[in-house]
């Protein structure tokens, strides 16, 4: 093995960040499409003064490192690191509400999908609206449609309209209901906060000579912060991200290290044909590197992954 | 906020809706969504779910005697009095 030291370089590729838990050092998700990365450095000088205020040294102190990124993704498990909840793979109740015409006094409509809830409130209500979104009756679900009241049957998903004179064809029914969905579910509770986890950013150096060397950042102890902003609608909703670097007081070697740095020709795996590199390799943005082919994480890899927290 | 009432689906009866107590019982039962009381909902249970072929004439008919024999004769409410003729017809 040859020794070998870098001389000026720059960062020429990015291509992802792994974050592993702090106590058990397992892979706890990897963000592969980012769209930055910055890593800044702080430290305070003060000056000591002598005679008539002049320095005469400098009172270096509170150094510090903090990162920030942002996914292209939305990421379930950076998610879970910045708001300390639950990701839980199951069935789940989510409401819809859907707007379908009217075929006219006593007649029938399907809802989209089985209207669940208290046996004869699984609607509950029906707004019926005319031309120019005016309000033209509001009926009650009943256990047998009549005048007054319309029926749903859960098992054909069919709501029977009233027998009433103020219903025509043509207006527009609204109403809601919650349904059942197998579903993957991040939360956000009020009580839980954001994590810590050790972080390695895996990038790609070019020096003078155009050798392309692997970078690795680690960082030991990166304390995430709960602020994050997702914007939905517009354009593509990112996944921003920040953090804190702490020393690592839990290891043993007590190097003490905000982040380090390794730089390093790659023999073992060729770079060039590794993932990422020229072009990048679009993967499921579920996190759980290579994982399910549909984008989200099978419940087995949820279970897995986010068992150790 | 306002409260919302409905109308009894068993007796016709005014009351009001409460849909967040009861956290614990099953949404399907849930009664306080749907009846003015508990005892109600004996009765509604399977008249809906004849209504909504669940159910034979006979099952529903020996739940809905059940009910009656338990809570007692009431006046159901008019919108069901046919389907409930129908359920306890000999
Ligand atoms: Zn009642």
């Amino acid at each position: 093995m040859t020794v070998m030291q870098i001389g000026d370089f720059t960062i020429t590729e990015f291509v992802n960040v792994a974050a592993y838990m702090r106590n058990s050092g397992l892979l706890d998700y990897l963000l592969e499409d980012l769209q930055d990365f910055t890593l800044s450095s702080t430290q305070e000088d003060a000056d000591i003064t002598g005679r008539g205020g002049r320095p005469i040294g400098k009172k270096k102190k509170f150094k510090s490192a903090n990162g920030n990124g942002t996914s292209g993704f939305i990421s379930p498990g950076l998610m879970h690191t910045q708001t300390g909840g639950d990701i839980k793979y199951g069935k789940f109740k989510v409401k819809r509400e859907e707007a379908k015409t009217v075929p006219g006094s006593g007649g029938t409509i399907v809802t989209d999908a089985k209207a669940v809830g208290a046996v004869g409130k699984e609607i509950g209500r029906i707004k019926l609206f005319g031309k120019g979104g005016v309000l033209v009756g509001v009926y009650e679900q009943g256990t047998v449609a009549s005048g007054e009241n319309f029926s749903y049957d859960p098992a054909t998903k069919t709501i029977t309209l009233p027998n009433n004179v103020n219903i025509e064809a043509g207006l527009k029914a609204v109403y809601a209901y919650e349904r059942e969905v197998t579903a993957t579910n991040i939360n956000n509770p009020a009580d839980k906060f954001s994590k810590t986890r050790e972080l390695w950013v895996h990038c790609y150096a070019t020096d003078q000579c155009d050798t392309i060397y692997r970078a690795d950042c680690h960082i030991p102890r990166a304390d995430f912060k709960g602020d994050f902003d997702l914007d939905l609608g517009g354009d593509q909703t990112t996944h921003p991200f920040s953090f804190d670097c702490l020393p690592d007081f839990c290891d043993l070697d007590g190097d003490n290290n905000l982040y380090e740095w390794f730089f390093y020709e790659d023999d073992e795996i060729p770079i060039d044909d590794s993932e990422g590199y020229s072009g990048g390799s679009v993967t499921a943005p579920g996190d759980i590197g290579g994982g399910s082919q549909n984008n989200f994480a099978t419940e087995a890899e949820v279970k897995e992954v986010f068992s150790d927290k | 906020m306002t409260a919302t009432y409905r109308n009894c689906m068993v007796c016709g009866k005014r009351f009001k809706i409460c849909n967040t107590c009861l956290k614990s019982m099953p949404e399907e039962l849930q009664w306080r969504r749907v009846v003015c009381c508990s005892q109600h909902f004996a009765y509604h249970l399977p008249i809906i779910r004849y209504v909504r072929k669940e159910i034979s004439r006979d099952n529903a008919k020996a739940e809905l005697q059940h009910a009656i024999t338990t809570f007692g004769e009431i006046e159901f409410a008019e919108n069901i009095k046919s389907v409930v003729n129908e359920i306890l017809a000999d």
